[in-house]
């Protein structure tokens, strides 16, 4: 019970404030309007929500940790583009494309969605499955497969995952 | 002036990746190559434009919605590269069981 109104109250700020932004101004009318709006979403989309069973997001020191990890993934994406931007506009087109297995797999689903996420956004690799045993993940050059193995990544969402 | 050059060098950042993302997508060899290409210059592409429109409106409402629509952009994308992915592998495996 308790954990569930913990759950509920942190998605109705998070909604509430969309929707200010959304309506540009703040008035009663507006608040109140937006109250029942995100009561009767949240009502209606209940199976939806995470529970804290299903991420660790409640705790506001794992945030911390988030927003270090959302910085470091813009850096990661900016060389990412990089260097297939280098790999498109070269004449060769210097590819050598594999499928890798990663037999790495997290507990909670929130944490496979953000480690297959980010693995797809940092350089030359692309989430394809994910089952039981790991990620099956396809690779545009051999080097990128190899950096996969021990990557800032895992680090961080290991940090993510634990209590 | 300085806000000009930003916005400018952000628009012309952003239409070189959407160029290089549409290159790749004619150059690579098969599905799971073109992915590569169009997901990550398409991610940078949209959200540098959308950058540009942050910063040319200043610190205001329209800002903080061209962030929340990066935010967005960037957890489907992948979402979305993921899932084409996986119905090609997918297809390939059922085909080859068919041989």
């Amino acid at each position: 019970m308790k954990n569930q109104f913990k759950t509920y109250s942190y998605y109705f700020i998070l909604l509430f404030l969309f929707w200010i932004i959304l309506s540009q101004r703040f008035t009663l009318e507006i608040a109140l309007i937006g109250a029942g709006a995100v009561g009767l979403i949240m009502l209606y989309s209940k199976k939806l929500l995470f529970t804290p069973e299903e991420t660790t997001l409640y705790n506001p020191g794992k945030i911390l940790i988030f927003v270090k990890f959302i910085f470091i993934m813009l850096i990661e994406i900016l060389k990412s583009n990089w260097q297939v931007a280098k790999i498109v506009l070269s004449p060769s087109l210097p590819i050598s494309p594999t499928f890798v297995k990663i037999h790495k797999t997290f507990e909670k689903d929130f944490d496979k969605v953000i480690f297959g996420n980010s693995v797809t956004l940092t350089p030359g690799t692309l989430t394809v499955d994910i089952d039981e045993e790991g990620f099956l993940v396809h690779a545009l050059t051999t080097e990128a497969a190899e950096g996969l193995e021990d990557s800032i990544i895992e680090e961080f969402v290991r940090k993510l995952e634990a209590e | 002036m300085i806000v000009n050059a930003i916005i400018l060098i952000l628009l012309l950042s952003s239409a070189f990746f959407f160029a290089v993302g549409t290159l790749g997508l004619l150059r690579m060899p098969d599905t799971y190559t073109r992915m590569h290409a169009s997901t990550k210059c398409d991610t940078l592409g949209a959200g540098l434009a959308l950058l540009a429109i942050a910063v040319y409106s200043g610190f205001s409402v329209i800002s903080i919605k061209s962030i929340i629509v990066i935010a967005f952009i960037w957890i489907t994308n992948p979402t979305a590269a993921h899932i084409i992915a996986k119905a090609k592998y997918h297809s390939e495996k059922k085909e080859e069981a068919r041989q």
